[in-house]
């Protein structure tokens, strides 16, 4: 292991430090550790000549520069004392409710499915009350699609590419003849890989705006709900069952003139908030912005937050004394109805907006409250 | 218009979003108005005016600095008090 300096002048307070920490494995070859300094970051990398130095430097004094204006600002508040103060996780997996297949990668079962499943119902009914349509959507999007909505662009290092097998005879034969890899050997398979011409969906939403691409409705407002998989790749930022690298969402996604996306998506966030304080939750409401990746989409996060256009659900996590995103609320604006040509009747201009629920952490996050008594627990979920 | 102040405005507006845009603006230009002046711009346009009037803007300040006429306000109060 090599160590190498990398000289910024930064008063590194938390959520420099989370963004920094949050982005940098991406950036940094081999990297093992990064070390806050007054003088700048210390690095722990397998090797030093891999990791372009001012390349790093210029792209953490950016990401600095861009935090100045995004601090989160807190709209909704509620306290409660807690019941439960230790992580659930290993009691989960010991019951085998949780079971940890891969790095980030989970299969739930047990009482943890079937809660999860409940609060789905919940959304799912409340989506059905509003007169939102439901949609089946699949696992892979196009490539194209997520070039064209600026999604790669935002965010590159959470894609996960899908490829097949070369059309070709000797790759075929030399995949089905490997009969076993160590983590080194992955690369070898770089060979044989045809055109990666599919990403796992890193949202819901995307499907359904693909669905509508370039569609002139006869109506002012669509509303749509639907479940499905997210997939984004997360470095080394997986944690038990607070980073996930696949989780499920759902989302309702809503198309209308600013005013009626505005209106539904405070609906919408009034609506889990009176749940969250009938469940008596520790929860709060807070403005957000994306994980933008490089410094020039990063320069959108003060955009966000400035105009309230993301807003996050966070539940408490008492034994770790943090905040946890369940949910968000996200007002594209008239950006993606522009990007997929969609235009609703008698609207000017066309807005979209949508809400999402990752339910793994929301189940996790209200294991982290309520814990495993069945009587801690709010009645809809006991 | 031919207010000093707003004259050194219009300057860091030309600056971020192009020499082209010299005595086309006026109070009334919003976001709206510019296609440059967009989710990306809007960060580098409010930091240009803070380096110019060596003044700090925050979130909530920001959030009214869609339109000139307020960042017209803005400075010209921040002025006044620093």
């Amino acid at each position: 292991m090599e160590t190498i300096k990398v000289p910024i002048n930064a008063i590194w307070d938390v959520d420099l430090k989370k963004k920094v920490l949050e982005r940098i494995y991406y950036a940094v070859p081999g990297l093992a550790d990064v070390v806050f300094q007054s003088e700048g970051l210390t690095l722990k990398v397998t090797e030093a000549a891999q990791v372009d130095l001012a390349g790093v430097g210029i792209y953490v004094q950016d990401l600095i520069k861009n935090t100045k204006k995004v601090k989160p600002k807190v709209l909704e508040q509620a306290t409660v004392d807690p019941t439960f103060v230790e992580n659930p996780f290993e009691a989960l997996k010991a019951q085998y409710e949780v079971f940890e297949t891969h790095d980030g990668s989970f299969v739930l079962s047990g009482n943890f499915l079937r809660r999860m499943t409940i609060i789905d119902t919940l959304i799912r009914q409340h989506a059905a009350t509003i007169g939102a349509d439901e949609m089946a959507v699949p696992t892979l999007l196009a490539t194209k699609s997520l070039v064209a909505n600026g999604y790669l662009h935002d965010f590159p290092h959470h894609a996960l590419f899908a490829a097949p097998v070369k059309h070709d005879l000797r790759a075929l034969q030399a995949v089905a003849d490997i009969r076993q890899v160590s983590s080194e050997d992955f690369y070898q398979f770089n060979d044989y890989l045809g055109a990666p011409d599919q990403i796992l969906a890193p949202t819901v939403c995307y499907h359904c705006f693909e669905a509508f691409r370039d569609r002139q409705f006869d109506k002012p407002e669509v509303l749509i709900t639907a479940l499905g998989q997210c997939h984004r790749f997360e470095s080394k930022n997986l944690k038990d069952l607070r980073r996930l690298k696949h989780f499920r969402m759902r989302e309702l996604v809503y198309f209308g003139d600013e005013a009626s996306v505005q209106r539904r998506l405070n609906a919408s966030v009034d609506w889990i908030l009176e749940i969250m304080r009938n469940w008596n939750v520790q929860f709060r409401l807070v403005t957000a912005n994306d994980p933008f990746f490089l410094a020039e989409s990063d320069r959108k996060s003060a955009y966000q937050t400035a105009f309230h256009l993301k807003r996050e659900l966070q539940l408490y996590l008492p034994f770790a004394d943090q905040w946890l995103a369940v949910g968000s609320f996200n007002h594209h604006q008239s950006v993606l109805a522009e990007k997929y040509g969609f235009k609703l009747q008698n609207v000017e201009k066309s807005q979209s907006g949508c809400i999402g629920f990752g339910f793994e952490r929301f189940t996790y996050a209200l294991y982290c409250q309520f814990g495993f008594l069945p009587t801690a627990w709010p009645v809809a979920l006991k | 218009m031919s207010d000093l102040l707003f004259k050194q405005i219009e300057t860091v507006f030309c600056e971020t979003f192009g020499q082209n845009y010299a005595g086309k603006i006026d109070l009334k230009t919003t976001m709206e108005d510019i296609p440059e002046w967009d989710s990306y711009s809007f960060l580098d346009f409010t930091m240009a005016l803070e380096d110019h009037f060596d003044v700090q803007f925050d979130v909530d300040e920001l959030a009214q600095m869609f339109k000139l006429s307020t960042v017209y306000d803005l400075v010209k109060a921040k002025r006044l008090k620093e």
